[in-house]
């Protein structure tokens, strides 16, 4: 288990017991101004505590990415804050890394699936061995071994959006938020996808925060499941996920738990919408 | 945003270097031997607007540039059609141009010395071959562009030739028609002025040497600001004439298509 | 026989039909301009191979190098500050506007003043004129980067040279190029007309001397020399394109 401390931690008023490390705070953000404002974010409050696996759902242009490009300090929010590890977020922090919804567009045409996930690591100063060592096994968890050196044009959609995930994952960051990451990819990949999550998290005690449209997906992988609301967005609730830590595709969602907190949520999803 | 916030920029920045160029040159930070404050060069532009020479050598750079723009359209929007909408011509003709179009223009000022002297027919004849090439590469790529099923439709409701021609062809190439132009003008504009810059035929190019060679500083920046500002007009005006035009195409061709 | 064979024939067989022709059709010239095609090969070989290649052919290439590689290095140093500054783009444009619509061999009097007929004028001019498309083009390339790659940029913390030489500069490639290939062209030119106005060797300065000699077939062989050299240089800068931009012509094509 990760044993670092936070110096500057403080208990918030959100959750008291839980070791928060990520507070979303009176979160608002308003594209554009006049008469063609569009309210993406009306007000949104929540947290993440460390090594927590939270998904967040909600309808399609809620302003779930938007959340994500908040959080990870790409955009300002209008209103309200984002606070990691108690410090106010203005710009990406370096151990927080982002799987964006438009995967294709955020590899470099340019470089091999080897270049593309090398670059962050740069940063890094591994050794080569290292560097290399951590971009195999990324490369594999992802099941693109033999493609490292392919570029992204020779790849389908779902095998790019690995790759993504992959470069995210050599990345080892401490906090890593994904938009829709499976969201092309067939459905047993997406499986073997949803256990290297787990099996990630288990590993290096990384921090999840996961936007999904699967309520399946987001019941089987979470610890809280976060159900956003229609424009203007606010969190309608936080579903504790109460299943074991130990997960299995065809077990866990066999039982009566799994599917009561799923159709939970499913109601929770259309009730704002009716 | 508010209007003046877009312009303000570019404005400030034009009136900051001026007002540079001013004080470099007052202070002697710039050698005024060769470079005369702004001041002076601006009131030698505005003093030249009531020059009669000034007027001539602008009236004859432009009446090179318009014959032998004139001359390149003739020439090139026909052959250009042709070449592009015949699979024999174009495949025959294709190596042919791609071979000539990268041959500098210029290269050919010695030869038209020697057939034309060094008169307006030089220059007339320096500018239609170097204004050509865009042309008829660009008309080329709008005859081969025409939608194939704007042809079979025209064909399938039997339009006679004609009728394709003036409702099917021209629609669809006139927005490369009006790129090709507005390459051609500059190309056109600079030819011009290289011919009287270097065979020394009658316009602002020639007057610029000769300005030059006569010390007289001032001139010769006020005349290249002229060309400057007479390119830029050019493409500016072409571009208004080309919009409406296009518009006219785009609404012309949503009917056609329905 | 399929279209496709014919039409390689044709490629191939139509422009040495052209070249047969005209060595037919000038065979028995007696014109004072235009003389046997023959006469005009048979001088280009004894002049260009090897002859005045040192002399004239060399200072030329030199001149037309020296400013093109000027124009690009500053063109696109310049055009990455202006395009990644919303501000200095608006401010430039007006000014980089005027600038680019001087007709180029307008600027060569001025060189002539300021900086004499040697070749660091005739350097200058080409720079100055090759500059502009580059600058633009880099410009455009540049804001017209995907916000999706600067993004991921931002929060893998790639920065500095990291960011320009590995996301920028490799994504505003295509556009780079497309500006170095009008700036080529213009290059030449510059190099010829600055050689026709003010110089003492170079390959535009053979070809007026030429002709005021009245050696036409050394004239012919020059001005075929200038399209030989038009043709060659952008077929060089072509397959620099293909080897660089390779990752471009793959995606560009998978994508339709
Ligand atoms: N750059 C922008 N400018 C203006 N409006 C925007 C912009 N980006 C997003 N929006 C608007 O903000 C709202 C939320 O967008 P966002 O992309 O965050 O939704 P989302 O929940 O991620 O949707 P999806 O599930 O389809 O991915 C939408 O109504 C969208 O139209
Ligand atoms: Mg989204």
């Amino acid at each position: 288990m990760n044993t670092r401390t936070d110096d500057n931690h403080r208990p918030t008023a959100t959750d008291g017991k839980r070791d928060s490390v990520l507070e979303v705070s009176g979160l608002q953000k308003t594209y554009g101004s006049g008469a063609r404002a569009t309210v993406a974010i009306g007000d949104v409050s929540f947290d993440v505590a460390k090594e927590e696996f939270v998904c967040v759902v909600g309808p399609s242009g809620c302003g779930k990415t938007t959340l994500l490009k908040c959080m990870s300090g790409l955009m300002t929010p209008t209103a309200g804050q984002v606070r990691l590890a108690g410090t106010p977020v203005d710009g990406p922090p370096e151990q927080l890394a982002l799987v964006f919804q438009d995967y294709s567009r955020s590899l470099m045409p340019w470089l091999t699936v080897r270049g593309n996930i090398a670059l962050p690591l740069r940063r890094r100063r591994l050794s080569a061995a290292d560097r290399d060592e951590r971009i195999r096994e990324a490369v594999d968890s992802v099941g693109l071994t033999g493609f490292t050196d392919h570029y992204p044009f020779q790849l389908s959609g779902g095998m790019q959006q690995r790759v993504a995930i992959a470069r995210a994952l050599a990345y080892q960051p401490d906090i890593l938020l994904m938009d829709e990451p499976f969201a092309s990819v067939d459905a047993q990949t997406r499986a073997d996808l949803e256990d290297v999550m787990l099996a990630v998290r288990r590993r290096y005690g990384v921090t999840i925060l996961f936007v999904t449209h699967d309520i399946d997906e987001a019941v089987y992988l979470a610890d809280r499941v976060v159900v956003l609301t229609q424009r203007p967005t606010s969190v309608h609730e936080v579903v504790t996920v109460d299943l074991p830590a130990d997960r299995d595709q065809v077990t866990t969602k066999e039982t009566a738990e799994f599917t009561h907190l799923r159709a939970h949520i499913y109601r929770a999803i259309r009730r704002p919408a009716a | 945003m508010p209007r003046a916030h877009r312009w303000l920029p570019g404005t400030v920045a034009v009136i900051g270097v001026l007002a540079l160029l001013e004080i470099a040159s007052r202070t002697g930070l710039l050698p005024a031997r060769w470079f005369p404050p702004m001041s002076d060069v601006t009131g030698r532009l505005v003093g030249q607007l009531g020059d009669g020479r000034f007027w001539t050598d602008l009236a004859q750079t432009l009446q090179g540039w318009a014959i032998g723009l004139l001359i390149a359209i003739v020439v090139a929007v026909p052959a250009g059609l042709a070449i592009g909408s015949s699979w024999w011509l174009y495949r025959a003709l294709r190596p042919v141009v791609e071979f000539l179009r990268p041959v500098p223009s210029v290269a050919l000022i010695p030869l038209a010395i020697l057939v034309y002297g060094s008169g307006i027919e030089t220059k007339v004849f320096l500018v239609a071959f170097a204004a050509l090439w865009p042309l008829l590469l660009q008309m080329i790529y709008g005859a081969r562009d025409v939608d194939p099923v704007a042809l079979e439709t025209a064909r399938s409701y039997r339009l006679r030739r004609g009728d394709t021609v003036a409702r099917v062809l021209i629609p669809s190439v006139l927005p490369y028609l009006a790129t090709g132009v507005r390459i051609s003008s500059s190309v056109a504009l600079v030819l011009a002025v290289t011919a009287e810059l270097v065979v020394g035929s009658p316009g602002i190019g020639r007057a610029i040497t000769e300005a030059q060679n006569g010390g007289d500083v001032e001139l010769m920046y006020t005349l290249i600001a002229v060309t400057g500002l007479l390119g830029w007009g050019l493409n500016a005006v072409l571009r208004r004439v080309e919009r409406p035009l296009l518009h006219w195409h785009a609404s012309h061709r949503l009917e056609e298509v329905a | 026989m399929n279209r496709r064979r014919i039409g390689l024939i044709l490629e191939i067989a139509v422009p040495l039909l052209v070249v047969a022709a005209l060595i037919l059709w000038s065979a028995g010239s007696t014109s004072f301009y235009f003389p046997p095609v023959t006469d005009m090969l048979v001088t280009f070989e004894q002049t260009w191979l090897f002859d005045r290649f040192g002399s004239d052919v060399l200072p030329s290439l030199y001149r037309l190098a020296a400013g093109y590689a000027i124009a690009t290095v500053v063109g696109v140093a310049a055009g990455v500050v202006i395009g990644s500054v919303p501000l200095a783009a608006r401010a430039a444009e007006p000014i980089v506007e005027f600038l680019r619509a001087i007709p180029p061999p307008a600027l060569i009097p001025f060189g002539i003043l300021v900086l004499g007929i040697g070749d660091t004028m005739k350097i200058f001019v080409i720079a100055v004129v090759c500059l502009w498309p580059v600058l633009l083009n880099t410009v455009d390339g540049i804001r017209g980067l995907d916000p999706t790659l600067t993004a991921t940029a931002r929060i893998y913390g790639i920065t500095g040279r990291d960011r320009l030489t590995r996301v920028v500069l490799p994504g505003t490639g295509p556009q780079i190029v497309a500006g170095m290939r009008t700036g080529l062209s213009l290059a030449l030119i510059m190099t010829v007309v600055s050689e026709l106005v003010a110089s003492t060797n170079g390959v535009g300065y053979f070809v007026l001397q030429s002709q005021r000699d009245f050696a036409i077939p050394q004239m012919w062989s020059g001005i075929i020399l200038l399209g030989v050299l038009g043709y060659l240089l952008n077929a060089a800068l072509g397959l620099v394109e293909r080897r660089v931009l390779a990752w471009h012509r793959h995606a560009t094509e998978s994508a339709r």
